[in-house]
């Protein structure tokens, strides 16, 4: 049944038509009243005969339908839960499209964060293992320490005996004595007795550096403490800068697409769309640069391995940690040029074609 | 003034806000706000659906209600209408205006709402 022609032809009025629009509204509302009328049983003339009172009473009414304003029509995909996984495959080949448009731009931005992921993902994965073995240490240390010597924190346990002082005659033998004492309270308190009583055993020893064992500890660590500090500054430095990197990379990239995302506007994109077409490519970006910076810093910590003692280069809760900050920063990063883009005036952006 | 004519006038009155009210949770499209209107109104209500566009379409003009073509996978475009905030404002002071007219007639004339 064609309803347009019909209510196209019964409401002209001072030989002017309705709209097209306003034509095909109320030819699907003739045909939903046709459609109901049979449904109920009705025959065909008599649900045809309900049609014809209505288009009547629109003739008398088509002054008051006349000229609509046009807009563009809002195209939107169907519902369903499959429908999501298929979303999301679409998704990813649009954005794969979008990346091998600008195949120079893609990869640059990819190895450039990349690059600042593997640093980040590097220089915390090596600190916090070398802060997390300083605790053990300090455990280690102070639960079954027995012996003393001049090794260090992270020097491996050497062999040892105990020879009685008086029986060694010669200086050189032992020039710099280390004297260890284990007190049941507070150490500082008997700092005195001690000077008194080297003084009165050993007159030509001279008491120097007196400190607590946790001070001794502390002191040995100092330096490595302060190179995994600056470490981790130059780490969040490099998330920092990878996050200012992104977000300048997407800003330039919404900028090249004012015409492209106007145009889309103009066919009735709405904002959320625009919003959904930049973060697809920014998703891609994030998760190829997270994948090839965690390789980075994978390869990067085994070969500095060697230069570490006792300290395993790779810290799994790092890795994951880094990971999810990179993919935060970058949603984050993306938003601002997101949003911008989805204000784009298309007139604007069309007057520029 | 007749029964029918007051009827005539309470419809004139109650049909922009009739379909403010079935606006306000989910947009909907032009043969189904007629339709709904009919069936919750038991048929007490039924518009004359000649003037059902016109009053949308005043409506739209008035910004209270906004009219866009939606087209989905495997189905023909259809115009749904959603509510405006200025929509939702006009609603709510429409509400207030007519439970207001009703405590009135219960107090004057003894005829309660249900």
């Amino acid at each position: 049944m064609d309803w347009k022609s019909r209510i196209r032809a019964a409401c002209i009025v001072d030989g002017q038509a309705l709209d097209d629009g306003v034509l095909e509204e109320l030819s699907q509302h003739a045909a939903g009243v046709y459609e109901a009328a049979r449904a109920d049983g009705c025959s065909h003339d008599e649900a045809e005969q309900g049609v014809e009172a209505l288009l009547a009473d629109w003739r008398r009414h088509a002054p008051a339908l006349r000229r609509r304003l046009q807009r563009p029509t809002v195209i939107e995909p169907s519902t369903g839960s499959v429908n999501l996984l298929a979303g999301i495959v679409q998704d990813a080949r649009h954005g794969f499209r979008l990346l091998r448009r600008e195949p120079v731009f893609s990869i640059v931005a990819i190895l450039t964060i990349a690059l600042g992921i593997g640093a980040a993902t590097t220089l915390y994965s090596i600190v916090n293992s070398v802060l997390s073995r300083r605790q053990r240490s300090l455990g280690r240390w102070s639960a079954w320490w027995t012996t003393c010597g001049r090794a260090g924190v992270a020097d491996a346990r050497q062999p040892e005996i105990f020879l009685p002082h008086r029986q060694i005659r010669c200086a050189a033998a032992v020039p710099d004595p280390i004297l260890v004492v284990r007190t049941t309270d507070n150490p500082s308190r008997h700092v005195p007795t001690l000077r008194s009583v080297v003084r009165d055993e050993a007159p030509t020893l001279a008491l120097d550096s007196v400190m607590t064992m946790e001070e001794r500890v502390m002191t040995n660590l100092a330096k490595p403490r302060l190179y995994a500090v600056v470490l981790a500054g130059f780490g969040a430095f490099a998330v920092a800068i990878a996050g200012v990197g992104l977000f300048g990379v997407l800003a330039y990239s919404v900028a090249q697409r004012v015409r492209e995302i106007g145009v889309r506007t103009a066919l009735g994109a709405r904002p959320a769309d625009i919003v959904r077409l930049v973060l697809r490519q920014t998703a891609l970006i994030a998760v190829g640069a997270t994948t090839i910076g965690l390789w980075l810093a994978f390869a990067a910590a085994t070969s500095l391995s060697r230069f570490l003692y006792g300290v395993g280069p790779h810290d799994a809760v790092t890795f994951v940690a880094v990971g999810a900050v990179v993919v935060a920063v970058s949603a984050i990063a993306c938003i601002v040029p997101a949003r911008r883009a989805a204000r784009v005036d298309p007139l604007r952006a069309l007057r520029s074609l | 003034m007749g029964t029918s004519g007051l009827e005539r006038e309470l419809k004139r009155g109650s049909t922009e806000v009739l379909i403010l009210a079935l606006l306000e949770n989910r947009r909907r499209h032009g043969y189904e706000i007629g339709r709904l209107i009919d069936e919750r109104s038991e048929g007490a209500i039924s518009f004359h659906v000649a003037s059902l566009y016109p009053t949308l379409y005043r409506l739209e003009d008035r910004g209270l209600i906004d009219g866009r073509w939606v087209e989905k996978a495997r189905q023909r475009r259809r115009r749904y209408y959603r509510l405006t905030p200025a929509g939702r404002k006009m609603l709510a002071s429409q509400r207030t205006t007519w439970q207001t007219f009703f405590l009135a007639l219960d107090r004057v004339a003894g005829i309660r709402h249900a």
